[in-house]
């Protein structure tokens, strides 16, 4: 056998046993037999073959996730108005019911804003756990350290009081997230009024304060 | 030590020699440069908002995102004005387009650089098939993508049957395996993962994801899920049926039964149409139906093709590609006796 041949052989033979058992390591469950080893495979898969296969899995939500949009307009008099809370997230979830061939990736970007806005209220309900004279601190820390999740929701929901009001003076924007539990499979032949029932109410698990507006994302 | 050593000396001989899953692989570069293009175009209205300077997403938040190691640059964040974004988004289209149509390693390369770089410039927007595309897509600038679906693919073969034993075939097969076992893995993995789930043991999850309006575009299909005697059975039966097959998929595919593998991926392929017809979920299913391919052997498609040609022409069954004409004249000749076809 040609030596070139055998020094592909050899080479391609260790990147395919390298990677094939990186993999296999990390994506196997955690145990005490995976957790040693997943920084090595991490070394070796990140961030080329990084990859999570949770598809659905263990468990699909059961709630649905709802964003609420309030923004505060200028009146040509000068004087401001807040509008009520209007919910858009469903709106854009529903948008590839119109265009089943190619339904587009915005649904996908209020996905991780949710998730986002979760991991915000979770963490900012451990600090509320603090004692009191440890909480400013560690409140202006964790604000700090989100200042890129208050960011992109500040140009995402400018751009959406853009189109939800077109023409109109936006002066800034405030998002309500949370979700409402999707009616128990067992007790779906009851579910006559759902969006009525104590137990399908909206659950807030993050209300923004007052944005200040940023003109042109998107165009 | 030298039967071992002689055998592997066979072995890598083999692998330098003849090209495998080349059928698959070609499919799945189409899969992967539809899609591409499909959710370019999807999103075309929106795509300043998504992938643009004044994205709501901006450059900086983007590159705050990823940590400047090797993988997470985009040409993108490179180049941020709006006219270089515009024709950056423009020949990631034209790119992919003639990446589908005509494969190839250089437009392998190409392709690969141009999709990491919209995938990085927006990590918010992709799927679990955009995740798969990203990794084999890396693979695939090793093996032959062209060999079949792409115009002169039939001299292609028969240019790669004729060829002497070379380090770019062992490339290949090398690049087709670690396709194969990624696909594989994919599955084994969310089966897993879903039989531990609940809800999956319950026969619920596909009333609850009914219920999701991100991931649900038939009001029938949610209407059955949701009956009061249709949905339990249909329920339980569907959540069974997709968990069944995902863990069974590496092992079905391994199958030495045709058969076995044949009817694996085509039910693999049905799940996969069936969540971009019902779930809206389109480019995560085509990506994996592409992927499914890459998990049957080029034997097996010679054969449903053969199959498929038999009832409208006579005799077509016994007629093999050139590439396997040659490839068996050559062997039969080298035994020493007439091919069959010669006969």
């Amino acid at each position: 056998m040609p030596w070139p041949l055998r020094i592909t052989a050899v080479a391609a033979g260790a990147v395919v046993v390298a990677l094939t058992l990186s993999t296999l390591v990390y994506v196997a469950p955690p145990s005490v037999a995976q957790r040693p080893l997943r920084p090595l495979a991490a070394r070796v898969l990140e961030p080329l073959f990084w990859q999570n296969w949770q598809l659905f899995a263990p468990d699909p939500a059961t709630a649905v996730s709802e964003v609420y949009l309030q923004v505060r307009l200028a009146r040509p008099d000068g004087s401001t108005v807040e509008t009520a809370p209007v919910e858009i997230e469903g709106a854009i979830d529903r948008a590839p019911r119109q265009q089943r061939l190619d339904p587009g990736r915005l649904p996908a970007v209020l996905l991780a804003l949710d998730r986002a806005a979760y991991r915000y209220q979770r963490a900012r309900s451990a600090v509320e756990d603090l004692p009191q004279q440890q909480r400013a601190a560690a409140l202006r820390r964790l604000d700090e350290s989100s200042a890129d999740t208050f960011s992109v929701v500040q140009r995402l929901m400018s751009e959406r009081a853009d189109l939800l009001y077109p023409g109109r003076h936006v002066l800034a924007v405030r998002v309500d997230f949370g979700d409402r539990p999707i009616v128990p499979f067992d007790q779906r032949a009851q579910a006559s009024v759902p969006d009525q029932r104590p137990d399908r109410r909206f659950r807030r698990s993050w209300a923004t304060p007052w944005l200040p507006y940023v003109p042109g994302v998107g165009r | 030590m030298r039967g071992p050593a002689r055998r592997t000396g066979e072995v890598v001989l083999a692998l330098a020699t003849t090209r495998h899953r080349l059928v698959g692989l070609a499919v799945l570069r189409v899969a992967i440069g539809a899609t591409t293009v499909l959710s370019c175009l999807a999103d075309y209205g929106d795509r300043r908002l998504l992938w643009g300077p004044h994205s709501y997403l901006t450059p900086d938040l983007a590159r705050a995102a990823t940590s400047g190691r090797p993988g997470d640059g985009s040409l993108f964040l490179l180049a941020d004005s709006p006219l270089s974004f515009e024709v950056l988004f423009h020949l990631v289209i034209v790119a992919s387009i003639v990446f589908t149509l005509l494969g190839g390693r250089l437009l392998t390369v190409v392709e690969a650089v141009l999709l990491w770089s919209l995938h990085n410039r927006n990590p918010d927007v992709l799927q679990g098939g955009d995740n798969l595309a990203q990794i084999v897509v890396l693979l695939l600038c090793c093996c032959t993508t062209d060999a079949y679906l792409a115009p002169g693919a039939r001299a292609r073969r028969q240019r790669l049957a004729a060829a002497p034993p070379r380090a770019a075939t062992l490339l290949h097969n090398a690049g087709a395996f670690l396709v194969a076992f990624q696909v594989c893995v994919v599955y084994l993995v969310a089966g897993y993962w879903k039989i531990t789930g609940p809800l999956w043991q319950d026969g619920t999850a596909l009333y609850y994801i009914s219920r999701t309006p991100r991931f649900w575009t038939s009001d029938l299909a949610a209407a059955l899920l949701a009956h009061p005697f249709l949905g339990p059975l249909l329920g339980t039966g569907l959540c069974s049926a997709i968990t069944a097959l995902e863990l069974a998929f590496p092992f079905a595919a391994l199958s030495a039964r045709a058969w076995v593998r044949r009817a694996n991926v085509l039910a693999a392929a049905l799940m996969h149409l069936g969540i971009a017809a019902l779930m809206g979920l389109v480019c995560f299913g085509l990506v994996m139906v592409g992927a499914d391919a890459v998990c049957l052997r080029d034997a097996d498609y010679r054969t449903l093709a053969r199959r498929l040609r038999a009832p409208t022409a006579p005799g077509a069954a016994r007629r093999l590609p050139a590439d396997v004409r040659v490839r068996r004249g050559a062997e039969q000749r080298a035994m020493g006796s007439t091919p069959a076809s010669h006969r």
